[in-house]
């Protein structure tokens, strides 16, 4: 990055009209993780956005409401009945870039191998951007192109909803890489839930082996009603494939990265189904 | 150029930087040496500090980030005459060959250590997974750190 000023900022308001007054010019800086991952060499003023108050995990009653610049770390050492994330935070990267790395700048600028917005689809999140009015976004919307493309000058991302997983709900998480700073070659979230020995409820999202993370929606309503099977699961998700555009990452190819992630899905899928079996104490 | 003040191991300082300054790039300016340039990509760790109790890598922060903050280098843990046991450790154990790797791997464990004194094999691990060392094969580094935990002798985990 090619900064030739910064702010520090120390409210959201000051931060805000820092970001409308300079428009393009500015860079919010949260971490500051991915900046060695952009490429952009045009003057920039770094606006250090963590000292905004955006720090914290709030319990909101049906959902956890994390502040944008929450750290990995902190998503970590979250715990609290139906939080899931911090197994995800425990397969992101090392331990310096979860102290430095925020949930806010692991979402608005999505590279094919980011990591979070696997799971936040998979786990219908809702995004809220502060600009001159606040507004919400779903996850599939927020996903649905370039994150930042959704932010106006001034705009900043201030939490993330994620919702708690029910009692009768399980999730599955794999990411597939080699080192720990290593990118992953497939990552896919599930979570499913159950009611009387059915799926009430699956949902399912992949990601780095596709341009751009998505939910499996044919995949989803195949298995929603059904019996939580092996077999179930493993044709639903051969039978959900339509349409995907397959991108291997890092040297593997689209054929083995459809393959890859077609075993991560059944495997995603059943870890779900056995956790939320176990939570609800009924026989599969 | 453009004034910052941090607390820089344990001394309030202020410094003149450039905005596109990394953290490192400053410190080793200023003659703080110890913190390593290995991979200047975030992957290996050899230019860890402290900023605010938790291990961070120099190489990606920018040292305005630093501003207001409290920053603690390898400078600041021990030195030749008065070690960290941390510092005594790691030579006591071999863990040192080319020590390139040794500073940001005392500074991650002392951040560790700082926040749970009785850090078990696995916080290690978890914690030290962004430092790579190309010499010892890691088995005396753990060693090592694992007889500076509260509870080396109780579990027996030390050698
Ligand atoms: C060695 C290494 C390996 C990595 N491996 C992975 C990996 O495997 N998976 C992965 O997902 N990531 C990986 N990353 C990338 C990076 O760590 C993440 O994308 C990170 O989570 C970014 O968070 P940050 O807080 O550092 O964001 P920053 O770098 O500070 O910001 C990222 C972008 O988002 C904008 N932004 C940040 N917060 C806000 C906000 N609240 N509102 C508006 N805009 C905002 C910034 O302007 C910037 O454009 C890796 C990084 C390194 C250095
Ligand atoms: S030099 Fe900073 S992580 Fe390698
Ligand atoms: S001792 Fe040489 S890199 Fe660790």
């Amino acid at each position: 990055m090619n900064y030739v000023d910064f702010k520090i900022p120390t409210s959201l308001a000051e931060a805000r009209a820092i970001l409308t007054e300079l428009g393009d010019q500015a860079m919010p800086v949260a971490g500051s993780t991915l900046h060695v991952f952009l490429r952009d060499e045009s003057p920039k003023v770094g606006v250090d956005i963590s000292r905004l108050g955006l720090g914290e995990i709030a319990d909101a009653g049906d959902h956890y409401a994390i502040g944008a610049t929450t750290t990995v770390a902190d998503l970590h050492a979250f715990s609290a009945p139906g939080w899931v994330l911090n197994r995800v935070a425990e397969a992101f990267v090392t331990q310096p870039i979860r102290n430095m790395a925020t949930v806010g700048g692991s979402v608005v600028r999505v590279f094919p191998w980011s990591d979070w917005p696997i799971p936040l689809l998979a786990l219908d999140a809702e995004f809220v951007i502060t600009g001159d009015q606040e507004r919400v976004m779903s996850a599939k919307d927020f996903f649905a192109r370039q994150p930042f493309h959704h932010l106006q000058p001034g705009d900043i991302l201030t939490s993330v909803r994620v919702p708690k997983m029910p009692a009768n709900a399980g999730f599955g998480y794999f990411k597939e890489r080699r080192t720990t700073t290593d990118f992953s070659r497939c990552t896919v979230a599930a979570c499913v839930s159950i009611e009387e020995g059915t799926l009430a409820d699956a949902r399912i999202a992949i990601g780095a082996a596709v341009p751009m993370p998505i939910r499996m929606g044919a995949v989803e309503e195949a298995l929603k009603g059904a019996k939580p099977s092996a077999a179930k699961i493993e044709t639903a998700v051969l039978n959900g494939l339509e349409g995907v555009r397959w991108k291997g990452l890092h040297g593997i190819s689209d054929d083995y990265a459809r393959h890859l992630t077609v075993v991560r899905m059944v495997d995603a899928l059943q870890a779900a189904c056995d956790e939320a079996t176990a939570q609800t104490g009924e026989q599969k | 150029m453009k004034k910052i003040e941090f607390t820089l191991n344990g001394a309030l300082r202020q410094f003149d930087i450039e905005p596109d300054e990394t953290l490192i790039d400053l410190l080793r300016r200023i003659g703080l040496t110890g913190t390593k340039r290995g991979c200047d990509t975030g992957m290996c760790g050899s230019c860890a500090v402290v900023m605010d109790g938790r291990a961070v890598n120099a190489c990606i922060l920018f040292a305005f980030q630093a501003a207001g903050r409290t920053i603690d280098t390898i400078e600041g843990v021990g030195d030749f005459d008065q070690p960290h046991p941390l510092q005594v450790a790691m030579a006591d154990a071999g863990a040192v060959q080319c020590g390139f790797c040794t500073p940001g791997i005392v500074m991650t464990a002392k951040a560790l250590l700082d926040e749970k004194p009785d850090a078990d094999e696995e916080d290690f691990r978890q914690h030290l997974d962004g430092n790579l060392c190309r010499c010892t094969g890691y088995v005396k580094i753990k060693e090592a750190l694992l007889s500076c935990s509260a509870n080396a002798t109780a579990s027996g985990e030390a050698s």
